[in-house]
């Protein structure tokens, strides 16, 4: 039986990472893009819920996500670029 | 915490509300002061609209939605300069929130106090740290108690410093640059 060789594409983790961050609980919206190993995730949080402590449950979301699906290994940073007020 | 000034009746406004934000109800000389009794009971409603804040879930128009995602997916585009973020303590490394949004929702909160309104907010993050200073300017309704007001606008901003933004407050500077009449 010959190899398999599996490439995700950047494309393709940019979007399973984004999909990770929206799950997590204050996330509003979320975008993610590659840079090399780094991926960059730009989310928006509602008032109310502790930025500090969103953006570590995306990172920590992200990174697990990526390993588990994409089997890619990546630094993430996270941005909180809105807060979304009510 | 920067000082805070005393009630009327000579009592440490921090400490009711301190006793407020515990749960502890007033002592023998705060049940019959007026002073201490607003003073407790205003921290109660503070403390009650925060915790109702973070618990109510969003309901936002579709088109609202859209909006928020579109200036999302604009700022990861344009990314945001190093100058324009403050730095986020994180185990896995640090993370980033823009500056604008954290002044924004500054002056949200202080906007929903009566008869305070925001008129700017400057936030710095001077330190190795994520301490940050806050500078407000703010308008009052005429007529209403400055040093309170101002003390109550103060303790706001620590609280959501730390309980929104995840980032400590070490300094927080108001100046009252104008008032309206009711």
């Amino acid at each position: 039986m010959g190899g398999v060789t599996l490439h995700v594409a950047d494309a393709a983790v940019a979007s399973v990472a984004a999909a990770a961050a929206r799950r997590v609980p204050g996330v509003v919206g979320a975008r993610a893009a590659l840079a090399a190993e780094l991926v960059r995730v730009t989310i928006s949080v509602r008032l109310g819920d502790n930025c500090r402590d969103v953006a570590e449950a995306v990172q920590r979301g992200v990174t697990h996500t990526l390993a588990e699906l994409a089997g890619r290994t990546a630094l993430v940073e996270v941005t909180v670029a809105e807060l979304v007020l009510r | 915490m920067g000082e805070i000034a005393p009630l009327a009746c000579g009592r440490d406004a921090a400490v009711v509300w301190d006793r407020a934000e515990a749960g502890l109800p007033l002592d023998a000389h705060g049940r019959d002061c007026p002073h201490c009794s607003a003073a407790y009971a205003e921290a109660r409603q503070l403390d009650v609209a925060v915790h109702r804040m973070a618990e109510e879930p969003v309901q936002m128009p579709a088109q609202a939605v859209e909006a928020v995602l579109g200036r999302v997916l604009e700022t990861a585009r344009s990314r945001i300069r190093p100058e324009e973020a403050l730095r986020l303590d994180s185990p896995l490394g640090p993370n980033r929130l823009a500056r604008a949004a954290a002044a924004t929702a500054l002056r949200a909160l202080v906007d929903a106090m009566d008869g305070m309104r925001a008129r700017s907010c400057r936030i710095a993050q001077p330190g190795p740290d994520t301490a940050i200073d806050v500078a407000l300017t703010v308008v009052a309704r005429l007529g209403l108690d400055l040093a309170y007001a101002t003390a109550q606008v103060r303790r706001t901003v620590f609280a959501a410093g730390e309980q929104a933004l995840g980032l400590p407050v070490r300094r927080v500077d108001i100046e009252v640059v104008d008032l309206w009449e009711a």
